[in-house]
C-alpha cells in the first residue's frame, strides 16, 4: 500500500478554524483526496500549493460560521445563570454581603481616586492652546550655593521674547498684588493681576459681558462672582471701582466681565488690570533689570513650533540682552509646558500653587491594591463555597454543560455581584464626595460624563473578571463523577492559597496602621515641639501703610512706627492686650528675608533676617539666652543693634557674641545679645542663622541677593491673654476702626497659620487613616469570611471534640491558633517595609521622630485585636453549638 | 418564485448528480464536468453550488463513504429530490420550446 501523503497541517488547521463545522468533514475530505491525487500526479510541492490555493478559497461567507445544528440558547441560559446566582445569594446572606460590601467599598474608593487624579491630571488643560503655552524659567547659576532658579522672571523678559522671536504668537507677564478696594465707605482688601494686553489671547476665557483687550491703563476686568460681588444685578460695564495702586487711590472702570476660570486652572483670578500700572509700585531699576525676578511670564508659540525648537534658540537673546555681562551657562532662560506646572515639583513654584505626581502615585497604588483585595476576597470566599456548589456542577456536567458555559456561568455571577456592588459604590460615592473634597481641597463631582461612564463599565469588568477568574477556572473543572459523589476535597493547596491571600491582605492592612501610626506620631510631634517661641493667643494685622517698600525702607519703617504707637495707645485701654510689636515678618509666615552677600575673602555666604521693633522679643516670648534685648529709645540699637540666634553665633564663628560687631561687612552693626534657636519656618527646614535687627539699611546697602519668603509688608502683632478670645477681638476691631477708620481688620492668629504649614501632612494623614480603615474592614471581610467556611467544615470534628469533653475554650482556642499565627506572619512581612517606607517619608523632615519598636507593637496589638474579634463571633457560634446538631446528620 | 430558478453553473451541477447517482459528491461532481465540458473548476465553487441547490430543495444529502485517500472523512453524498427533478424537467422543456419557436430560416442562413 502506498504512504499517505500528508497535506499542509498549516492549511489544514487554518481551514478548520475559520469553517462551519458542519461542512468541514466533506470539504476536508474532497481536499485531501485531491491532494493525494495531485501529489501523484503533479509531484508535492504543486499539491501543497495548490492545496493552499483551495483552502484559501474556501475562506467566503458561505462556508464559514458557526455550527447551525446544535444552538445552545445562550439567553436562556443566562437568565438561568441570573436566577441560579440570585438564589444562591438568598440562601448565603452573609456571603453575598460580604462580598459587595468589600467590592462596593473599594470601588467607592477607586472612584474618588479616579476623579481625584482625572482632577490632577486635567489641570491646565481646558485651554483651547494648551498645548502650546508655555511659562518661562530663570536659573543663574553663579557655582555652588549661588544659583538661583525661578519661575518668577525679570519684568523685561517679556517683551524681549515676544520682539525676538516670530515663533511667539504672544508673550505675557502676569504679576499679582494685594490692594484695598473701596466698597462705599469701607475697604476691602483683594488680590489683583496685572497682566499685558494679550492675556486673554493665551488664556482664553468666555467674555461675558463687554470686550477684554485691557488697552487702557484704567481698564479694568472682572470675573462674573467678582462683578457680583461689587455690582449686584447691574450691568458693570462702564462703571468704576477705586482701587488702590501704588500709593494712591484711583478709579478704574470696568472694560468686560469674564466666566469664573474653572477650579483646574492653575490661573486663579477675579480681577485684571493692564500692566502698565506696574509703574506706580516698581521702581525703573526693576522695570529694566534682568537680575530682579517679580512676574511669571507665560508665552503662546505659533502653530507650528515646539517649545525645545524655540528654547534652543534663548542663549542667543540672553546674549543680545546681556551685552558684557554675559558669560555661558550662568544666565539660562527655559520654558516649561503649562500641562506640566501643576505636577512637576522639580520647578520651583511660582505665583501659581503645585501639586506632586508622589500623591497621584501614592493615591492611585492605595486604590488598586484595595481592588485587588476585595477581588481576593471574593475568591477565597467562592473558593471555600465550592464544597456547595460542586453538586450544582456536577449535575450541570451530567446535563450536557460543556465546561465554557460552567466558566461563562460562574463569570456572570461574579459580574452579577460586582454591578450590584457597584449600583451601592456610586451611591456611596455621592455620600462621600463632600467629605472627600474638604479633604483633598476639591471641589469635584460626580458627573455623568462619557469618561466616568466608561471608567465604571471598564472597573465592574475588571473587577468581575478578577473575581470570576479563579472560581470560574476552578469549580468548571470538577470531575462530575467525583462531584456528584460528593468526593471534592479541600487539598491542601488550596486551603495553603486561601491562607497565603488572607496573609497578603493583613500584610497591607499591617503597612496601613504602622503608616498612620508613625504619621499621626510626626504630625503631633511637630505640633508639640516648643518652636522656641509663644504661638498662643496672638494675632497679626496687615498695617495697610501709604509708602511702599520700594519708595525706600526707611519711610516705611518710620510709618509703621507712627501708626504702631497710635494703635499701640489705643489698645492700652483693654486689659487683655498684653503686647503689640511691628515688624516686617511674623511667625506663621511661610519665610523671612533671606539675604547673601561676597565675604572679603570672596566668599558666598547666606543668612536670615527680620526686621522688628524692641518689642518683638517680648511679644513672642523668644528666649535671650545671653547679653540683652534692645532697649527701647535707645538711639544705638534703633541704628545698629542686632540680636542672633545661637546658630548665627556658630555658623560665623562669634566666640564671644555679646558685644562684638557683626562680620564684614557689616561691621557697623553690634551684636547685643544671642536668643535661643527658634523656628520661624516649619519644621521641614532647619534652624538658619538668623538675625533680628532694627534698622536694617546698612544691612541692605551690602548685600548682593536677597529673597523675601513671603509678604514683607509691615505687620502688627498683638497678643492677647484672654479667657474670652471673641469678646476681645471684637474690642480690639472696635479700636481698630477708631484707629484705622475703613482699614480692613484682615486677622489671622498665628497658631493657626502655624498649623496651616503641616496642612498638606495632615491632609496625607487623614487619607491615609480612612484607608487604613478601610482595609482593615476588607481584610476583616475577609478573615471572617475564612473563620466562617473553616468552621463550618470543622463542625464534626468540633462535635466530636465537645463529646469527648474539651471546653468551650478549647476549642475557640483551636481557631485562634490557626488564624492569629497568619497574622503573626503577616505582621513580620508588614515591619519591615513599613520601616523602609516610612523612613523615607520621614526623610523629608529636618526634624523628626526616630523609628521605635514601641510604634510597630502597637501596630500589632491593634491588628491582632481586631482580627480576635473578627475571629471570635464565629468560633463562638461554632463552639457553643450543641454537638447534636453537628453530629446527627450521618 | 425568487431562488428557484436554476443557473447555468446550477443546471450543470444538478444533471451531475444525477449522471452519478449513487457516488455524487463534491470532488466526483467536479471532475464530471470539468471532463464532459473541458472546464477548470474550483472545488469551491462546486460546493458552494451543491450547497445552493440543497437550500433551494433540489437536493438531498446523507454523509458516507469515508476512504482513506480522504484521511478517513466522510462524503457529503447527493441525490435528487423531486423537486429537482422536476426543475431540471422544467429547465429542459423551457428550453425545447425556445428552440422550437426560433424561425427555420435562422438556421438555413440566409441573407436578408
Amino acid at each position: 500500500m502506498k504512504k499517505k501523503l500528508q497535506p499542509p497541517r498549516l492549511a489544514d488547521r487554518l481551514l478548520s478554524w475559520y469553517c462551519n463545522p458542519d461542512l468541514l468533514d466533506e470539504i476536508q475530505g474532497d481536499l485531501h483526496e485531491l491532494y493525494q491525487r495531485r501529489a501523484e500526479k503533479l509531484g508535492v510541492t504543486k499539491a501543497k500549493v495548490r492545496y493552499w490555493l483551495n483552502v484559501l478559497m474556501f475562506c467566503q461567507p458561505a462556508f464559514l460560521g458557526k455550527r447551525k445544528y446544535h444552538t445552545t440558547n445562550h439567553t436562556v441560559m443566562f437568565k438561568n445563570y441570573c436566577k441560579v446566582a440570585y438564589r444562591n445569594m438568598l440562601k448565603h446572606r452573609l456571603y453575598a454581603a460580604i462580598n459587595i460590601a468589600g467590592l462596593m467599598v473599594s470601588f467607592a474608593f477607586c472612584a474618588l481616586i479616579w476623579l481625584y487624579v482625572k482632577d490632577e491630571l486635567s489641570f491646565d488643560r481646558s485651554y483651547v492652546q494648551a498645548d502650546r503655552i508655555y511659562r518661562a524659567w530663570v536659573k543663574e547659576d553663579y557655582g555652588p550655593d549661588e544659583q538661583f532658579f525661578n519661575t518668577y522672571t525679570p519684568i523685561p523678559l517679556g517683551p524681549a521674547l515676544q520682539n525676538s522671536f516670530s515663533e511667539i504668537a504672544a508673550a505675557v507677564r502676569i504679576g499679582d498684588f494685594t490692594t484695598q478696594i473701596k466698597k462705599g465707605e469701607d475697604t476691602q482688601s483683594e488680590n489683583v493681576l496685572y497682566v499685558d494686553a494679550a492675556f486673554f489671547k493665551v488664556f482664553d476665557a468666555q467674555v461675558l459681558r463687554g470686550q477684554v483687550a485691557l488697552h487702557n491703563m484704567q481698564d479694568l476686568i472682572l470675573t462674573q462672582s467678582y462683578a457680583h460681588k461689587y455690582f449686584g444685578e447691574q450691568d458693570p460695564v462702564g462703571k468704576t471701582l477705586t482701587i488702590r495702586v501704588g500709593d494712591a487711590f484711583q478709579e478704574y472702570t470696568v472694560a468686560g466681565v469674564v466666566a469664573d476660570p474653572p477650579a483646574n486652572v492653575s490661573q486663579q483670578y477675579n480681577m485684571l488690570i493692564s500692566f502698565e500700572n506696574s509703574k506706580y509700585f516698581t521702581s525703573e531699576r526693576a522695570r529694566e533689570s534682568w537680575y530682579n525676578v517679580s512676574v511669571e511670564t507665560y508665552v503662546l508659540l505659533q502653530d507650528k513650533t515646539s517649545g525645545p525648537e524655540v528654547e534652543a534658540k534663548l542663549p542667543s537673546m540672553v546674549e543680545q540682552v546681556l551685552g558684557e555681562k554675559f558669560k555661558p551657562g550662568e544666565y539660562i532662560v527655559g520654558l516649561q509646558p503649562l500641562t506640566d506646572i501643576h505636577l512637576n515639583a522639580s520647578i520651583p513654584q511660582g505665583r501659581v500653587a503645585v501639586s506632586d505626581w508622589k500623591y497621584v502615585y501614592i493615591l492611585s497604588g492605595i486604590a488598586l491594591l484595595i481592588l485587588v483585595v476585595a477581588c481576593i476576597n471574593f475568591v477565597t470566599l467562592a473558593v471555600g463555597r465550592s464544597l456547595s456548589r460542586a453538586k450544582e456542577v456536577g449535575v450541570r456536567k451530567v446535563v450536557g454543560a460543556e465546561r465554557q458555559q460552567l466558566m461563562s456561568q460562574f463569570w456572570s455571577e461574579a459580574l452579577l455581584t460586582t454591578l450590584i456592588a457597584t449600583l451601592l459604590g456610586v451611591l456611596l460615592v455621592m455620600l462621600l464626595l463632600p467629605v472627600f473634597n474638604q479633604l483633598a481641597g476639591k471641589s469635584l463631582s460626580l458627573a455623568l460624563s462619557l469618561s466616568n461612564l466608561l471608567f465604571m463599565i471598564s472597573l465592574v469588568l475588571l473587577m468581575g473578571f478578577l473575581a470570576g477568574v479563579y472560581p470560574a477556572l476552578l469549580l468548571s473543572g470538577f470531575s462530575p463523577l467525583l462531584a456528584l459523589r460528593g468526593r471534592i476535597s479541600m487539598g491542601y493547596s488550596r486551603e495553603t492559597l486561601r491562607k497565603a491571600m488572607v496573609a497578603f491582605q493583613f500584610v497591607l492592612a499591617a503597612i496601613l496602621i504602622i503608616g498612620t501610626l508613625i504619621m499621626k506620631q510626626q504630625l503631633n510631634y511637630l505640633q508639640d515641639k516648643n518652636l522656641g517661641f509663644d504661638r498662643e493667643q496672638i494675632v497679626v494685622v496687615p498695617q495697610n501703610l501709604e509708602s511702599r517698600l520700594n519708595n525706600g525702607i526707611e519711610k516705611v519703617l518710620n510709618e509703621s512706627h507712627q501708626k504702631k504707637q497710635i494703635v499701640e495707645e489705643a489698645l492700652a485701654r483693654i486689659p487683655e492686650v498684653k503686647e503689640v510689636t511691628a515688624s516686617l515678618f511674623t511667625f506663621g509666615q511661610a519665610g523671612w528675608i533671606e539675604v547673601g552677600y561676597t565675604t572679603p575673602d570672596d566668599q558666598y555666604r547666606e543668612f536670615g533676617m527680620n526686621v522688628v521693633d524692641p518689642d518683638f522679643v517680648k511679644t513672642y516670648g523668644l528666649q535671650v539666652v545671653e547679653g540683652r534685648n534692645f532697649v527701647e529709645e535707645s538711639g544705638g540699637d534703633a541704628r545698629s543693634a542686632v540680636l542672633v540666634n545661637e546658630t548665627f553665633a556658630q555658623a560665623f564663628n562669634l566666640d564671644d557674641p555679646v558685644g562684638s560687631t557683626l562680620p564684614p561687612p557689616f561691621q557697623e552693626y553690634q551684636v547685643i545679645g544671642v536668643l535661643q534657636d527658634f523656628h520661624h519656618q516649619s519644621l521641614h527646614t532647619a534652624v538658619q542663622p538668623m538675625l533680628l535687627v532694627i534698622n536694617p539699611e546698612g544691612i541692605f546697602n551690602n548685600i548682593e541677593n536677597i529673597n523675601f519668603e513671603d509678604s514683607p509688608a509691615p505687620k502688627l502683632s498683638i497678643k492677647v491673654k484672654s479667657k474670652a478670645l471673641p469678646q476681645t477681638m471684637a474690642q480690639i476691631q472696635d479700636v481698630w476702626q477708631e484707629v484705622a477708620p475703613g482699614q480692613p481688620f484682615d486677622f489671622s492668629f498665628v497658631d493657626q497659620s502655624i498649623e496651616a504649614q503641616y496642612r498638606q501632612e495632615q491632609r496625607l494623614g487623614t487619607i491615609l487613616s480612612i484607608t487604613t480603615a478601610l482595609g482593615i474592614f476588607i481584610s476583616c471581610l475577609g478573615l471572617f469570611g475564612l473563620v466562617t467556611l473553616s468552621m463550618s467544615r470543622k463542625t464534626k470534628e468540633i462535635g466530636i471534640r465537645k463529646v469527648l469533653g474539651a471546653t468551650v475554650w478549647q476549642v475557640v482556642s483551636l481557631s485562634y491558633k490557626e488564624f492569629l499565627g497568619l497574622i503573626a506572619i503577616a505582621f513580620v512581612i508588614a515591619m519591615p517595609v513599613s520601616y523602609w517606607m516610612m523612613n523615607r517619608w520621614l526623610a523629608d523632615f529636618a526634624y523628626r521622630i526616630t523609628l521605635q519598636l514601641p510604634v510597630f507593637l502597637w501596630a500589632g496589638v491593634i491588628l491582632a485585636v481586631v482580627a480576635g474579634l473578627t475571629i471570635a463571633y464565629q468560633s463562638m457560634k461554632a463552639a457553643t453549638s450543641n454537638p447534636v446538631n453537628s453530629l446527627r446528620d450521618e | 418564485m425568487k431562488g428557484t430558478n436554476l443557473g447555468e453553473f446550477e443546471e450543470l451541477v444538478l444533471l451531475t448528480v444525477g449522471i452519478l447517482y449513487d457516488d455524487a459528491y463534491g470532488l466526483a461532481i467536479m471532475d464530471e464536468i470539468e471532463k464532459r465540458t473541458g472546464r477548470s473548476l474550483t472545488i469551491s465553487s462546486v460546493h458552494k453550488a451543491l450547497m445552493r441547490l440543497e437550500q433551494k430543495g433540489f437536493l438531498h444529502s446523507f454523509m458516507g463513504g469515508a476512504t482513506e485517500a480522504r484521511g478517513g472523512r466522510n462524503k457529503r453524498l447527493f441525490t435528487m429530490t423531486n423537486t429537482g427533478k422536476q426543475a431540471l424537467k422544467e429547465a429542459k422543456e423551457l428550453r425545447n420550446q425556445m428552440w422550437q419557436a426560433i424561425p427555420k430560416v435562422v438556421w438555413e442562413g440566409g441573407n436578408i
